[in-house]
């Protein structure tokens, strides 16, 4: 293992760079080279890749192939819209609320379907998401098919990005310690991790509540930012917008799930003008990786900072992140 | 009491076009142990395909109804050979994502190429309508039931009765062992795919005639809810998506009924998700075994 | 009293009687041995003995608790260690992650620490060391940062026992631990089984079709075939048996 004082020192670079990338960005908004539109895109990457690396966490590094995460999303956007618009309660209280709510689901509908695996987990995923989207459909308290108005905009760049790194980091922590390896193991072979003590079914629900938790989060910084929340937004189709990202940027790797989002973005932008095009090279593309190269950008590995590329030893340790 | 039973009748009409589709989806699983989530675009196709032949080639039902099918036929084999076969020995995420790959390429395409509007067909069948003890049956769902009953008792007859269809089952139960007796496992699969998408087409194509309404995006919830139905009477089990697809139509038109139709769409993932939780491999299934 | 108690064991999957009336016992710190043709039942015994698969009937008591309807990880918890017949490694994760998975019954921290990376410095260096030092034991430690998958085969084969060891089990089910092993390699293995019955002061039950290795090292064997037990005893007992030559006839032993 390396010393305490590499591994702060690992750290402190990781810090000033994350530092740095928000104060450049800051810079260019009040430069005004980015404009307000792309600070929406910006925005917007920032809610995407706590939704991916969420996801990724049941997906990638529990081998759980759950494709109605956007239903989480609708959860916490809808219970965050409910606290401000409704019951005036800050935004700190809506994030938390709405994350947790979201990760209650999560453990509620986690329980009962973990059981199942590969395609049948993912249709009752498919199915769960889609009840819950029928019920904001129909929820006249929060306006129906119209959805929710008038949501007060209090997220901005500071507040996603903030959380964006605090739950790459947090999600990267439960990945490096014995409970993420518990989960990487069963996605590995089930059966032989709870043949080594791996309780797989709490593992299993644990990754998906903790992953619906942070979905949820993403939902609520999500309704505080458009404003508007209309029902049908957290259904299949973005679920699967949010898988793609994952698998785009190899599902069990943190840093493709952002790689990926920021390349998504980028494209979305550049291809804003043709809407319909845009889909159609997306789905070539996509069927395109699947055949050529599955394990998207990153595989499972992870990106780290360039000046950790010192001779190791054989006992640092393996794949997964060389970084804080 | 009239009330139930007109509800109980569409539903059974409804319920054919859940089977159509839901045989393709079940056939399909059954040999490839792929859901082929662009399937209920197929079906989509199907119906402009119908268009195509009746609003621009002016044919009649029956000449429509073969060219939908002809044409999703090859449309499936296509879409296997490029886009699946490749996949074969893949794992299942990656075949799951490229199925919704495709799905989203058939739709998109479909928009583009034009536009999202809804179309109408002509007329093609008699507003004959039979009323029996004030019961209502259309000439339409006749159509549509009679169709869909002929065409399953075909595709029976084919697979119980036909060596394709005794190469389909061997397949469908142990591909290397059918491999081995010299069965030619890519062509039964193409054949397979070819079938279940004709099925498709024609479910499509009898649709558009009943809702006289066709657009790109019409196959999502169908194919959804006819993915259900195949779950609900055992995936890869060809009598259980007739029966699934009986019931999820029963089921859908009673609620829609009775209850309210915002729900409609509910009904089919309520189910969906009680089948799974209680019974995963469907009403006809039998349970799986993993080997340790 | 014995370390393993198995009573009138019985699975049935649909219709066929897979295992009947499977009896068995285990003295603490013996090395036995479980033979039979392929498709006798013996995986399928392990399997129900380590809790992966549900007994219809019978009786399985682990240092005299009642095991029969624990669930694997349980049966694990309380000291009971597997190897499989077809190697079940963690492909995708290094030497080194596979034997720390194993050392997860020995985890304290909980999921809050484990988000906020709290207060498991220490824990976490436990377990890495104590990975190193059972990799060291094998002489897989050059290999620690590789992925179990490309291992060669014998080296896999080491990997698992090592990390079934991790969990530090009282008792160790070997599932055919000299599967694909040249008779050298297979010398080698039963000297190592040996050495790490006396080491970890284990009891060992194994599967195997390598009759060199099960009458060379077996205190005791017990013959399945068809489900049920056809005889049991000491080595040269079992091995003169007219019912298990017949069982035999036609199978060659190594």
């Amino acid at each position: 293992m390396r010393s305490l004082f590499q591994q702060f020192r690992t750290q402190l670079q990781w810090a000033a760079l994350i530092a740095l990338i928000y104060l450049f960005i800051i810079g260019m908004r009040a430069a005004h080279i980015i404009g307000s539109y792309e600070m929406g895109s910006i925005v917007m990457a920032g809610i995407l890749i706590i939704l991916a690396v969420s996801l990724n966490l049941v997906n990638g590094f529990t081998g759980q192939f759950s494709i109605g995460h956007a239903g989480f999303m609708g959860v916490g956007a809808y219970l965050g819209a409910i606290c401000t618009t409704k019951l005036g309660l800050p935004f700190v209280v809506a994030l938390l609320l709405g994350a947790t709510m979201a990760g209650l689901v999560g453990l509620i509908i986690g329980l009962p379907s973990l059981r199942l695996r590969g395609d049948y987990l993912a249709i009752v995923t498919l199915g769960f998401g889609e009840i819950l989207r029928v019920i904001f459909l129909n929820w006249d308290y929060v306006g129906g098919p119209r959805g929710l108005m008038g949501i007060p905009q209090y997220t901005n760049f500071t507040w996603v990005y903030v959380l964006a790194v605090l739950t790459i980091i947090i999600i990267r922590n439960w990945v490096n310690s014995a409970h993420g390896r518990a989960c990487i193991a069963i996605r590995e072979d089930e059966t032989a991790a709870s043949a080594m003590g791996v309780n797989t079914t709490l593992y299993k629900v644990a990754a998906f509540s903790i992953g619906a938790f942070f979905a949820g989060l993403a939902g609520v910084l999500f309704a505080h930012y458009y404003t508007v929340i209309i029902p049908n937004k957290f259904g299949f189709l973005f679920s699967v917008e949010i898988l793609i990202i994952v698998v785009l940027g190899g599902l069990g790797s943190i840093s493709g799930s952002v790689l990926a989002t920021l390349l998504l973005t980028g494209l979305n932008a550049f291809l804003a003008d043709w809407p319909y095009p845009r889909m159609i090279i997306y789905s070539l593309a996509l069927i395109g990786i699947m055949i050529y190269r599955p394990s998207g950008l990153m595989g499972t590995r992870e990106l780290t900072l360039p000046t950790l590329q010192q001779k190791r030893s054989i006992s640092e340790g393996g794949q997964q992140g060389g970084a804080a | 009491m009239t009330e139930f039973f007109q509800q109980v009748i569409n539903g059974i009409a409804l319920g054919s076009v859940y089977a159509l589709i839901a045989l393709g989806y079940t056939m399909v699983y059954g040999i490839a142990r792929l859901i082929n989530f662009a399937h209920g675009d197929i079906y989509m196709i199907g119906a402009f395909l119908g268009y195509f032949a009746t609003r621009v080639l002016g044919f009649t039902f029956l000449p429509a109804l073969l060219l939908a099918m002809f044409g999703c036929a090859l449309l499936g084999v296509l879409v296997e050979n490029c886009a699946y076969k490749p996949l074969r020995r893949a794992p299942r995420i990656t075949l799951l994502i490229t199925a919704i790959g495709v799905s989203f390429l058939l739709e998109n395409s479909m928009i583009w190429a034009f536009s999202p509007q809804p179309r109408t067909l002509p007329e093609l069948l008699t507003s004959y309508q039979l009323e029996v003890g004030g019961l209502i049956i259309t000439a339409q769902q006749f159509f549509l039931l009679g169709v869909s009953v002929i065409l399953m008792v075909l595709l029976q007859v084919l697979v119980q009765r036909t060596r394709a269809g005794k190469a389909m089952r061997a397949v469908s139960m142990d591909e290397n062992a059918a491999a081995l007796m010299g069965i030619n496992v890519n062509h039964i699969i193409s054949l397979t795919f070819a079938i279940g998408s004709a099925l498709a087409g024609a479910a499509g194509l009898l649709v558009g005639i009943y809702y006289n309404r066709i657009d790109p995006l019409m196959g999502i919830m169908p194919g959804l809810k006819a993915f259900v139905a195949a779950v609900l009477g055992g995936i890869g089990i060809i009598p259980g998506a007739v029966l699934g697809g009986l019931i999820m139509g029963v089921a859908e038109s009673l609620v829609a009924g009775y209850l309210s139709s915002m729900y409609r769409d509910a009904v089919a993932f309520t189910i969906l998700v009680i089948i799974l939780l209680v019974k995963p491999t469907g009403i006809l299934g039998k349970k799986a075994q993993e080997k340790v | 009293m014995a370390l393993l108690d198995v009573r009138d064991l019985s699975i049935t999957f649909g219709g066929l009687r897979a295992v009947a009336n499977f009896n068995l016992s285990l003295p603490e710190g013996s090395l036995c041995g479980l033979i039979g043709p392929n498709g006798a039942g013996k995986t399928t015994v392990f399997n129900m003995i380590s809790g992966i698969l549900h007994p219809s009937e019978g009786k399985i008591t682990f240092a005299g608790e009642d095991i029969t309807h624990l669930p694997a990880h349980e049966v694990t918890r309380r000291g009971m260690a597997r190897t499989f017949q077809n190697i079940r490694l963690f492909n995708n994760l290094t030497v080194l992650e596979n034997v720390q998975v194993a050392h997860h019954r020995h985890i304290r921290y909980g999921y809050l620490q484990a988000l906020l990376h709290a207060n498991l410095a220490k824990e976490e260096k436990w377990v890495h060391d104590s990975s190193l030092e059972l990799l060291d034991y094998v002489g897989l430690r050059e290999r620690a940062d590789q992925l179990a998958v490309n291992l060669p085969y014998g080296e896999q084969r080491r990997l698992e026992i090592i990390r079934a060891l991790a969990t530090k089990p009282r008792l160790l089910l070997l599932d055919e631990p000299a599967a694909g092993m040249n008779p050298q390699e297979t010398v080698e293995l039963m000297e190592f089984i040996k050495q790490i019955r006396k080491r970890y002061q284990l009891t060992i039950l194994l599967i195997e079709h390598d009759m060199h290795l099960v009458m060379g090292i077996c205190e005791h064997i017990t013959v399945l075939d068809y489900g049920t037990t056809i005889a049991e005893g000491a080595p040269d007992e079992v091995q003169a048996d007219p019912q298990v030559i017949e069982a035999y006839l036609g199978e060659e032993a190594s």
